[in-house]
């Protein structure tokens, strides 16, 4: 394989596009995979490339899911498995679990939308990744800290409020 | 077709990068460092100072709450997340709102948690293990994993102590023994409790036997290792957790 790599555009909700090698991206996502197994027939081996709407997502979560993306599924070629992960000798840091911690090291609103994609363009990792952060961010929160952590409004009467907190008074 | 499709403010030439070229290289000083735009301006330098140009990272730290919340999430995306807490978090979520009382009330989820703790109770062939409320009795809001679960903790949560109030005979025992926090039996024993044998002796259910016996490695077992979990279950919920030390 000499020659050059395929790559696609992925167009965001937005209208921005952005290249990524097409092997890359359908190791990474089962959705985009099937766009552009959809895709294929029509464009045979034409040099054009191909365009796909990602209507789902914002430029801004886009290219941040393509930079890990590119991370975790390209370094493949390089390290060897994409899940080398686990092959890790224990105590000896994978080099991508550093920049797993910085990249869902964000607000919970760019977290959010990270989980929104993964989910959409069915990338597990990536969803398992911005699962887990969410959960850690909700793990030993206060009531009060996580409805101000996640804005969530208390819509509890009274005494539903009463009562929700006698069911639960052991955990606290 | 990349020259009908590249945004308008910084229009560059359609120029394709060369394959070898890593498409987005981390910068090491920004935390967490994001895709570059594939269309850069030539030449090809990584410029670090773009950020101007993507208005939602510029909007990152502005606090601007509310654009997106985590009540926007679909609720099977939720209850993944869910799975991830422990017990005395998802009780706390479950206070927040009326939306995640519900969810937080996932049997399944709760299931999960007691099965970590006593593996054994998935042996249990009873309605009160199947996480779901059972066909005869409905008693959804109080989930009764979740209140296995709260069980274990010191102060036990005020039970209606109803004593025999329907008798059910069939007792399960479901025992878990572990050797230094590693499980090394997990077992589930049904016993009849209204037997003659079972009246007559003193407490006493047969549970250790050889089958099932795991053990991590040959050493000498230390017998200050061993720790003995013992539920007591009966068909409705549990009703007694042991928790035996050896010494």
């Amino acid at each position: 394989m000499a020659s050059e790599k395929k790559v696609v555009f992925l167009r965001s909700s937005d209208g921005e596009a952005f290249e990524v090698s097409e092997e890359v991206i359908s190791a990474a996502s089962v959705t985009i995979k099937g766009m552009i197994d959809e895709e294929s027939p029509s464009r045979a081996d034409t040099a054009a490339t191909t365009t796909l709407a990602i209507p789902n997502v914002t430029a801004a979560t886009l290219s941040r899911v393509l930079h890990y993306v590119n991370k975790h599924f390209d370094a493949a070629a390089v390290v060897g498995r994409p899940d080398d992960y686990i092959f890790c000798a224990p105590g000896d840091e994978h080099p991508l679990a550093r920049f797993d911690d910085d990249f869902v090291d964000v607000d919970n609103d760019t977290l959010i939308d990270l989980v929104h994609a993964a989910e959409y363009l069915h990338i597990k990792k990536l969803f398992d990744l911005t699962c887990k952060a969410v959960a850690d961010k909700l793990k030993g929160r206060t009531i009060d800290q996580i409805r101000e952590t996640f804005g969530i409004v208390n819509d509890y009467t009274v005494e539903e409020e009463v009562e929700v907190y006698r069911e639960n008074s052991w955990a606290f | 077709m990349p020259g009908s499709i590249a945004p308008s403010a910084w229009t560059p030439p359609p120029v394709r990068l060369p394959p070898t070229l890593p498409p987005f290289p981390a910068p090491a000083a920004t935390p967490h460092a994001r895709a570059r735009r594939t269309h850069p301006p030539p030449p090809l330098t990584i410029n670090n100072d773009d950020d101007r140009c993507c208005p939602a990272f510029a909007g990152d730290d502005d606090g601007a709450e509310s654009a997106t919340s985590i009540e926007d999430l679909p609720t099977d995306v939720l209850s993944l997340v869910l799975r991830r807490l422990d017990g005395a978090s998802m009780a706390a979520l479950g206070c927040a709102s009326a939306a995640f009382r519900d969810l937080a009330a996932d049997p399944a989820a709760w299931r999960a948690l007691c099965l970590a703790l006593w593996p054994s109770l998935r042996d249990v062939p009873l309605a009160a293990t199947t996480g779901g409320s059972s066909p005869t009795r409905s008693r959804s809001p109080p989930c009764r994993w979740k209140h296995c679960h709260s069980q274990q903790r010191p102060p036990a949560p005020p039970r209606s102590a109803k004593p025999a109030a329907s008798r059910r005979c069939r007792r399960v025992s479901a025992v878990d023994l572990r050797h230094g926090g590693a499980c090394v039996m997990s077992r589930a024993v049904e016993t009849d409790a209204s037997s003659a044998w079972f009246l007559g002796a003193p407490f006493r259910v047969d549970a250790l036997t050889q089958e099932g016996f795991t053990l991590p490695s040959p050493a000498p077992i230390d017998p200050a290792d061993l720790e003995l979990s013992w539920v007591w279950v009966r068909p409705s919920h549990l009703v007694l957790a042991l928790e035996i030390f050896f010494f």
